[in-house]
């Protein structure tokens, strides 16, 4: 045993895919199973298309997945909350930009009640408009307080910049917004975007017979209504890359956002562009974290990621420095972006990144629930899991110090990026 | 649940729980150190967590901790609490060895540098600005602590008291400090994953089995006062909405009446029909969001309510009404619906809690530093034996006005 010697390290660890067993109801509506049951608990999740860029108005696709629970023809709030926490389960729901997801955490007992109590609300919501109020009126103090804090002001004036305001992906809402916000425009929503047949189920766990049987029943039949087109386009906006600076008193760091539109899961450079983010920022030992952080102790963390919309993907950057530090800090990032398309990737680091992306990869597949996450994101982007997962795999493979700068070339220089500070600027 | 494990300890007192876990391609490793904040030193507080830091900085054969691990296509993190300093991996099985190597390498000798040192003080000051002073609310525990707490250290942070004895940490303090705690003796590591026990026992034996140092420190923590007086502190900050605490010591985590305050918090607070959020935010319109929850902690800790005020309520108002429901508590007899409530929704997330090797082997080494890795399996029985009677005895004796701490944090734009 020699201590300063790292052990023999096998590099052909792959990840791979569990087979998927999927389930495609008469009225098309698609059930993901990953069998789990080391535990005897089940994991649901309810995927409608019913984000934030199908609504016409602000906070319409938020407030109509919350008003769920507030009240049917037969239920109150409390009697709805009640229902599904007497039988032990935790159901809430997010809605992103493209999508609403209702998740459900029971036991495996008594799931089909939670099934029965989850389609009534599905189906009887009566959105009363009292207890929107109370909802809009408490949720305002806390858009108040995300207004107190730099890295909001900054990052959500970066996607104004890269997007333009008013665009589908730029839909934050503002403080008058919370009062005007009507039950119509809710439900009308509700008709268009959260029909059974639009519905993705991923169900991890066992599902038994019985289960199956009630949920083709309760989401698998034919709804009669016009099979509405999607209507819905997306404007390419045609920003210019600039700097935005928020000023904020008082601020003992400033935060920095930094970004631009990427091309998407789809697109040939997509796998490289994804490793090169990842090499500048997307990991513990990238280069920023050794420059900024390790190296200058600028700040507690920055990172770098790719976040894919269905109709868009951005890259950023993203950080909260000393405010002493704020332009030094852009200036090292410059640097950074810079060196990535003047020098050769060295091969250590290279191998380096390869296998811990290969690594990240397999823990990102990793047991069921991690699966059901991979399979249900690649299904809503419109790619096969298999096939998403190889790409990878072979980009991963045939990257080489060429390529890298290349990429950096065209889509990571400095005048393409989009900068928005807040803080001390 | 039945998560079955086996315990083993090295001559070097080392104690290790392998748990067997053959569907996954990975295996996760965890290792605790039997150190948190609550060890520190009045005048040298956020020691514990400065050191997470340097453990990442190089030990004596290994000059970077991390390359090596994520070239194993590995990933890994840490994290420090005011009872212990936990470290944990995740990687293919194959490369198992790695992570042995490296815990090994730093649990004998860290490599410690003025460099290393000087850049992670400057790295946890802005972690400290991060998140306690650039943020709303931020600095709510860092008031509250040494309201509730006055003779134990519970009445600091992790990050520390004050930023400037991070700051003015010297190496020979750093040194100090490892060498009081960073031993096997006093560490517990935990694997779960795909891993033949015999040949993993070999590799532990291989990389831990030579690190002799011995452990010498007591732990010989002065124990809180009973509080006999109400306390209060009022603050005003720069922030949109008024926000009130209110704060009661509890039991220490090995007693059994903690899962009675678990389950006392779960029915006040737990979920979206929890009486709270029925009656004062949902009804009376008191509140924008409410909580009631337990510290957790292994000495005696607090149950604390937080509350964020609505536009136009007073301090009194907010206070007045969390004592409605506490007498509530006292004198209502608990319907038998919503016990069963409580108590399914503590089986489901304990059920949940266990999902997946990197949360089974963190579990179990905190379960084996508690007393036995099999509470893991264990625990929820002592929940279902909890009365309904039992919970309402705790409210009657504990929660009162003379065991109370309040923070009244206000904003100045109401003023």
């Amino acid at each position: 045993m020699i201590r300063t010697h790292q052990p023999h390290i096998s590099k052909d660890f792959r990840p791979e895919l569990m087979p998927c067993e999927k389930h495609v109801f008469e009225n098309g509506c698609v059930l993901m199973n990953f069998h789990y049951d080391e535990v005897p608990v089940v994991k649901i999740n309810f995927i409608f298309p019913s984000g934030k860029i199908y609504q016409n108005a602000p906070l319409v696709a938020n407030y109509t997945g919350k008003m769920l629970f507030e009240g049917t023809g037969t239920k109150n709030q409390h009697e709805i909350a009640s229902g599904f926490e007497i039988a032990g389960a935790t159901v809430n729901i997010s809605t992103n930009e493209d999508n609403a997801t209702i998740s459900v955490y029971c036991t495996a007992d008594n799931v089909s009640d939670v099934l029965l109590q989850l389609h009534h609300i599905l189906t009887e919501s009566v959105f009363p408009e009292e207890q929107l109020r109370i909802l809009t009126h408490n949720d305002k103090q806390e858009y108040l307080v995300n207004l107190k804090k730099v890295q909001f002001l900054a990052r959500r004036s970066l996607f104004n910049s890269i997007f333009g305001k008013d665009h589908q992906y730029t839909c934050f809402g503002s403080e008058s917004d919370f009062d005007s916000v009507s039950t119509d425009y809710l439900k009308s929503f509700h008709q268009k975007q959260y029909k059974t047949d639009g519905c993705l189920i991923v169900w991890v766990g066992t599902i038994s017979d019985q289960s199956m049987a009630l949920v083709n029943q309760l989401f698998g039949q034919p709804v009669h209504h016009e099979k509405q087109v999607s209507t819905l386009e997306i404007r390419m906006p045609d920003t210019q890359p600039e700097t935005e600076k928020i000023q904020v008193e008082d601020a003992r760091q400033s935060a920095i956002y930094i970004g631009r539109q990427v091309p998407g899961i789809t697109h040939p450079d997509y796998q490289n562009i994804s490793i090169v983010n990842t090499i500048l920022g997307g990991y513990f030992g990238s280069r920023l974290m050794k420059n900024i952080r390790e190296d200058k102790g600028y700040t507690y963390g920055i990172h770098s990621h790719i976040l894919n919309y269905q109709h868009a993907s951005l890259f950023i950057i993203g950080t909260q420095v000393k405010a002493d530090h704020t332009y030094d800090t852009i200036d090292e990032i410059k640097k950074e972006l810079i060196r990535l398309q003047t020098d050769y990737i060295q091969t250590d680091e290279l191998e380096l990144v390869k296998n811990y992306i290969s690594g990240t990869l397999m823990q990102s597949i990793d047991g069921p629930f991690a699966q059901g996450k991979f399979y249900s994101g690649a299904f809503l982007f419109g790619v096969d899991a298999d096939v998403l997962l190889n790409n990878f795999i072979q980009s991963i493979r045939q990257i080489t110090p060429e390529i890298i700068k290349e990429i950096t070339r065209k889509y990571f220089t400095p005048n393409q990026l989009f900068y928005s500070l807040s803080g001390k600027t | 649940m039945n998560i079955r494990f086996s315990r083993h300890i090295l001559s070097n007192g080392l104690r290790v729980i392998i748990q067997h876990d053959n569907s996954t391609p990975l295996v996760a490793v965890n290792v605790l150190y039997d150190v948190g904040a609550r060890d520190e030193q009045p005048e040298l507080t956020g020691f514990a967590h400065l050191f997470e830091h340097l453990m990442f900085g190089g030990s004596v054969n290994i000059p970077s901790y991390d390359s090596p691990l994520q070239k194993a296509g590995g990933e890994n993190n840490a994290f420090t609490s005011n009872d212990i300093t936990n470290y944990y991996i995740t990687l293919p099985k194959e490369n198992i060895e790695t992570a042995l190597w490296l815990e090994s390498d730093r649990m004998l000798e860290l490599d410690f540098s003025e460099k290393s040192l000087d850049v992670q003080k400057k790295v946890v000051i802005e972690e400290f600005n991060q998140r306690y002073l650039n943020q709303p609310y931020g600095d709510i525990s860092l008031l509250l602590r040494p309201l509730c707490f006055k003779v134990h250290p519970y009445r600091w942070s992790t990050i520390g008291k004050d930023i400037s004895h991070i700051a003015g940490a010297s190496l020979q303090d750093v040194k100090n400090f490892y060498k009081g705690f960073y031993n096997p003796a006093n560490a517990i590591l935990s694997i779960s994953g795909n891993i033949d026990e015999e040949i993993l026992l070999e590799l532990l034996e291989k990389w831990f089995g030579d690190i002799s140092k011995p452990h010498t420190y007591i732990r010989n923590i002065p124990a809180e006062p009973v509080q006999t007086e109400r306390r209060e502190l009022d603050v005003e900050r720069d922030v949109p909405q008024d926000c009130m605490i209110l704060s009661f010591p509890m039991c220490e985590r090995k007693n059994d009446e903690y899962y009675v305050w678990d389950l006392l918090t779960d029915l006040l607070s737990g979920g979206y029909s929890s009486r709270l959020q029925k009656s004062l935010v949902r009804e009376k319109h008191i509140f924008s969001d409410i909580d009631a929850s337990i510290t957790g902690s292994i000495d005696a800790g607090q149950c604390i309510f937080r509350g964020d005020l609505l536009p136009g309520v007073s301090f009194q108002q907010a206070e007045d009404s969390i004592w409605d429901e506490i007498n509530k508590l006292k004198n209502e007899p608990i319907p038998d619906n919503e016990m069963s409530k409580i108590l399914n929704l503590a089986e489901t997330s304990n059920a949940f809690r266990n999902v997946g090797i990197l949360n089974k082997a963190m579990n179990l080494a905190y379960y084996e530093l508690l007393g036995d890795a099999d509470l893991l399996n264990q625990e929820i029985l002592a929940y279902r034996k909890i009365s309904k009677e039992n919970i309402q005895k705790l409210a009657s004796d504990n929660l009162i006005v003379d065991r109370s701490s309040v923070l009244r944090y206000a904003s100045t734009k109401s003023k």
